[in-house]
């Protein structure tokens, strides 16, 4: 009986202690996360400070002061630059410690061993495009600059004062939830996150689904669905016949129209609703009160805890404010006494894919210019939660890294798909920012963009000193006309990246006539620039309003310009609409879809967060696009479709044409037939959500801050926001302005306003993890002044340890 | 008495535990061993055990019920709200210390040496 009891109580005690501490899918272990002092109880309060906090860190070299303000941002006051690194680490891993952790996880292909089998190809995908090699690449030209070495080695040593200072009770709540604990901060985790935002903004590229295409259809229908450049875009410079004399390109190249190609299926879904970014500058003769404005909201993916960090960093000789990624020191976005800048991504074309043929499957030699080469092999080990270590060997040539090959998404074991990134050319672009971060005059600001290699972007700046202007950054290679646009052949070295276009061949405008610049991810120059410029793809919509508007006067107030940040016009419907209606005559339609164009002829082409109308359209124009023209792409194995624009100027001037017919059904289908079809799925897709009660545009398009886990719970779904992807205002469900910034420039010095989707604390329990939200969907903007050191209430000491 | 030490003991203990910022299980050792010391009877055991269980735990999480971190886990764990999640957490922290009383008293039990009974001289 006594043995019986034992056991019986005994089996209970073992059954709780296993099942609480070790969970079951997809419950984590419920003991630790419950318990009081250890799980997410200690989480759940606010731990900002209401007062003055005294911390005592080993490796400063002398007191910093951190202040506070009521929006919780941090203004750093150190007497030298290495303790204001050290301070900005060691804040944004108080704040953002997980954030850091999971994005740096992330770019490096780390992330199953955290999350499990499933995120096990995006592991593999990241090693086999070299991430972590292009950030040590990166790290080890950083370290030769000594601003640069210093930032990174100090900031890292922030980082880690602060893990330090943590016990497994103080973790952020998604340690406890995933199940591990944060190690160390390295340079090389600010490199990979570096990395991470290059290849964020410079990989989105169709050249395998271009191929693909062009075998399948041929070179007449490519160039009819792919014209390089939007018709109706404007340049971001124009400056007909006064660019400097072209650098030629000595080689010729062997791949302009490739004949065959190993057809490979990857995982790259096209979306024309790619959002992009704005950013103007008004000079004195287009403000009412001759000041320079600048503007800009870079437009990325939405997500919780969010992407900027908003900082001072103040030492001696400078100070700067704006916003940061957790991860890295500096200000990536915002200004100092003297500038302010901003950015839009360049949308150039800075990858390649390059066919490669193997000696054999061992994959040691490649031929190139009919010589066989060695290659160089890297074992990658692959941690895997709940399941042993996967390794895959990455092959490396002088194309880049093999990502597709026999054992990774193609299909001959001789045969692979190297990849040749800019990213990986990464030379001194933290070295770079930290210039911009101290520049003082238009002068210093060209030089420090001139020593950007992979941070491919518009910059648009304004002094103080009365300048402003857009400038190029980046390394572009020099192609041919019509080069780069398909799967490369790789066995001759000539067709490799063998010079660059010269900085002072870059598309830059400082002061212009027209007395304003701007950029919305639109081609760069006019058609007498002499580089060949290409993307995939660039930006029509959003450059034309953009342009048009801030051409229509010249009193601008910055109130005004703020508002058009917010600008919701639908350009894309105000080009199709008119088209799609005139062929839809009231004679042809039943009464419910007369009733549905009613509604669009009424609407002002305004995409507001309230709209019924937008959610029309939206439903109409859907129906129509790609449908259209997917009988193109029935055979094509990895489709990327034409720009929208281009299918619109299709049904303006080619309306009759027989591309819009299926040979494969019996009926001749048309524009018409289109319309037709698109308008009586509209009409039912609209019947269907109005019963839901999706009634307004914000509803239907459901713009949500996303948790960077995609924990549901820890988002912010559905936000009552306007715009769409090609609207200035370019909110769609995934990406929006994940930065507005407006900074007011004359000759007494600069005001910054700014905000973010979301919060400065990234710990869910904290009430500014997204207190930003409301006014960021409102369209307002912060007040973020440089200000002195002060004695505020709300202050952080960071005292140096006694020597 | 016995009652009265075993929660005294267990909640003193629990604290203790709590704020070294122990592992969880503290809620299934400390009652054992409280109960091993004390030895009460089982009913006295488990009683006592699950409200200083729910005491020593309620101290820490019952005022953060209001937040809203709190209200995102319980939507996580999908329970209808923040209360049922403290709630919840204080009543299997009862349950967790009272089971590792009864295993206590059951081990408690099978080393007690059988009472002789009562044989006055004759």
């Amino acid at each position: 009986m006594k043995v019986l009891r034992i056991i019986l109580f005994g089996g209970v005690f073992f059954v709780f202690f296993v099942l609480l501490e070790r969970g079951w899918e997809p419950v984590p272990p419920l003991g630790s996360l419950l318990a009081p002092r250890v799980g997410l109880w200690e989480q759940a309060n606010d731990l900002e400070l209401d007062n003055e906090k005294i911390t005592t860190v080993e490796g400063l070299l002398d007191g910093v002061t951190i202040t506070y303000d009521s929006l919780e941002i941090p203004r750093i006051y150190a007497t030298n630059e290495a303790d204001m690194f050290f301070a900005q680490g060691y804040l944004h891993a108080q704040h953002r410690l997980w954030q850091m952790d999971f994005q740096a996880r992330a770019a490096g292909g780390q992330l199953a061993e955290i999350l499990g089998e499933a995120l096990l190809e995006y592991d593999r995908t990241a090693r086999r495009k070299g991430m972590r090699v292009a950030a040590n690449h990166a790290l080890q030209n950083e370290l030769k600059h000594p601003d640069a070495q210093l930032a990174l080695l100090q900031y890292t040593k922030g980082v880690n004062a602060f893990i330090e200072t943590l016990r497994p009770k103080d973790y952020p709540l998604e340690f406890k939830l995933l199940r591990y604990k944060p190690t160390p901060w390295t340079p090389e985790k600010s490199m990979l996150l570096l990395m991470q935002m290059v290849a964020t903004l410079s990989t989105t590229e169709y050249d395998i689904e271009n191929t693909d295409f062009l075998l399948t259809h041929g070179e007449a229908a490519f160039t009819i669905f792919f014209p390089d450049i939007p018709s109706l875009a404007h340049p971001i410079v124009s400056k007909p016949g006064k660019w400097p004399a072209p650098m030629a390109k000595a080689d010729s190249i062997t791949d302009l129209w490739p004949k065959g190609f190993d057809a490979i299926s990857r995982n790259n879904p096209f979306t024309e609703d790619v959002p992009g970014s704005n950013n103007w500058v008004l000079g004195p003769t287009r403000t009412a009160d001759n000041s320079i404005v600048l503007c800009n909201d870079p437009h990325l993916g939405l997500q919780l805890p969010s992407l900027w960090f908003v900082n001072q960093l103040s030492q001696n000789k400078h100070r700067v404010m704006g916003a940061s990624i957790p991860g890295l020191p500096g200000v990536v976005l915002g200004y100092n006494d003297s500038i302010a800048w901003g950015v839009t991504n360049s949308q150039r074309d800075v990858v390649d894919w390059y066919e490669l043929l193997f000696k054999d499957d061992a994959r040691n030699e490649y031929l190139v210019d009919y010589t066989w080469k060695k290659s160089k092999k890297e074992l990658e080990e692959i941690r895997v939660a709940g399941m042993s270590s996967v390794f895959d060997t990455v092959v490396y040539t002088e194309f880049g890294p093999v990502v597709y090959d026999a054992h990774f998404g193609g299909n001959h074991p001789k045969t692979g798909l190297a990849y040749r990134w800019i990213g990986h050319d990464t030379d001194s672009e933290l070295a770079a920012f930290l210039a911009l971060n101290t520049a003082k005059n238009a002068k210093e600001i060209t030089s420090a963009l001139s020593k950007m290699t992979s941070v491919a972007q518009n910059f648009v700046y304004a002094t103080t000193g009365g300048d402003y202007g857009i400038c190029l950054s980046g390394k572009y290679p020099l192609r041919h006309h019509g080069e780069g646009r398909f799967v490369r052949d790789g066995q001759h070295s000539a067709n490799n990246w063998n010079a660059f276009v010269p900085f002072e061949g870059h598309p830059k405008q400082q002061n212009p006539q027209r007395g304003f610049v701007a950029s919305a991810n639109q081609h760069h120059a006019d058609a007498t620039y002499p580089y060949y410029q290409y993307a995939t793809p660039y930006q029509t919509y959003r450059n034309k309003r953009i342009n048009e508007v801030l051409d229509a006067r010249d009193d601008w107030t910055p109130q005004q310009l703020q508002d058009f940040q917010s600008d919701n016009f639908n350009t894309l419907a105000s080009l199709w609409l008119p088209l799609a209606i005139a062929h839809l005559p009231d004679s042809t339609l039943s009464a419910s879809s007369q009733a549905f164009l009613q509604v669009l002829k009424d609407w002002d082409l305004e995409n507001t967060a309230s709209s019924t109308a937008a959610i029309y359209f939206e439903a109409f124009w859907k129906g129509f696009y790609p449908q259209c023209i997917a009988h193109w792409f029935d055979g094509v194995t990895s489709a990327r479709y034409p720009q929208s624009l281009t299918i619109i100027q299709l049904v303006d001037t080619a309306a009759t044409h027989t591309l819009w017919d299926n040979p494969k059904t019996p009926e001749v289908e048309t524009v018409t037939s289109h319309l037709h079809n698109a308008l009586q799925v509209a009409v039912d897709q609209v019947d269907s959500l109005q019963a839901a009660g999706v009634t307004e545009w914000y509803q239907y398009k459901n713009t949500t801050l996303r948790h960077l886990a995609r924990i549901p719970q820890f988002s912010v779904p559905q936000v009552a926001i306007g715009g769409n992807a090609n609207i200035v205002n370019a909110n769609t469900p995934t990406h929006g302005a994940s930065w507005r910034f407006m900074a007011v420039v004359d000759s007494s010095g600069i005001t910054g306003t700014g905000i973010y989707p979301g919060g400065q604390n990234g710990n869910l329990g904290s009430r500014h993890y997204t207190d930003y939200v409301e006014d960021w969907k409102n369209g307002l903007l912060l007040p973020l002044p440089l200000l002195p050191e002060t004695t505020a209430k709300r202050r952080h000491l960071l005292k140096p340890t006694a020597l | 008495m016995k009652l009265i030490g075993t929660v005294v003991l267990t909640v003193i203990g629990l604290l203790f535990w709590h704020h070294l910022a122990g592992p969880w299980f503290g809620i299934m050792i400390v009652p054992l061993l409280t109960t091993l010391l004390v030895f009460p009877k089982w009913k006295w055991a488990f009683t006592a055990s699950f409200f200083a269980g729910i005491v020593s735990w309620g101290y820490f999480i019952l005022p953060t019920k209001d937040t809203a971190l709190v209200a995102k886990m319980a939507e996580l764990i999908q329970l209808p709200n923040a209360e049922t999640l403290v709630f919840g957490t204080l009543f299997l922290a009862g349950i967790l210390a009272g089971s590792s009383a009864l295993f206590g008293w059951s081990i408690r039990k099978a080393f007690e040496k059988k009472k002789r009974a009562f044989r006055p001289y004759s």
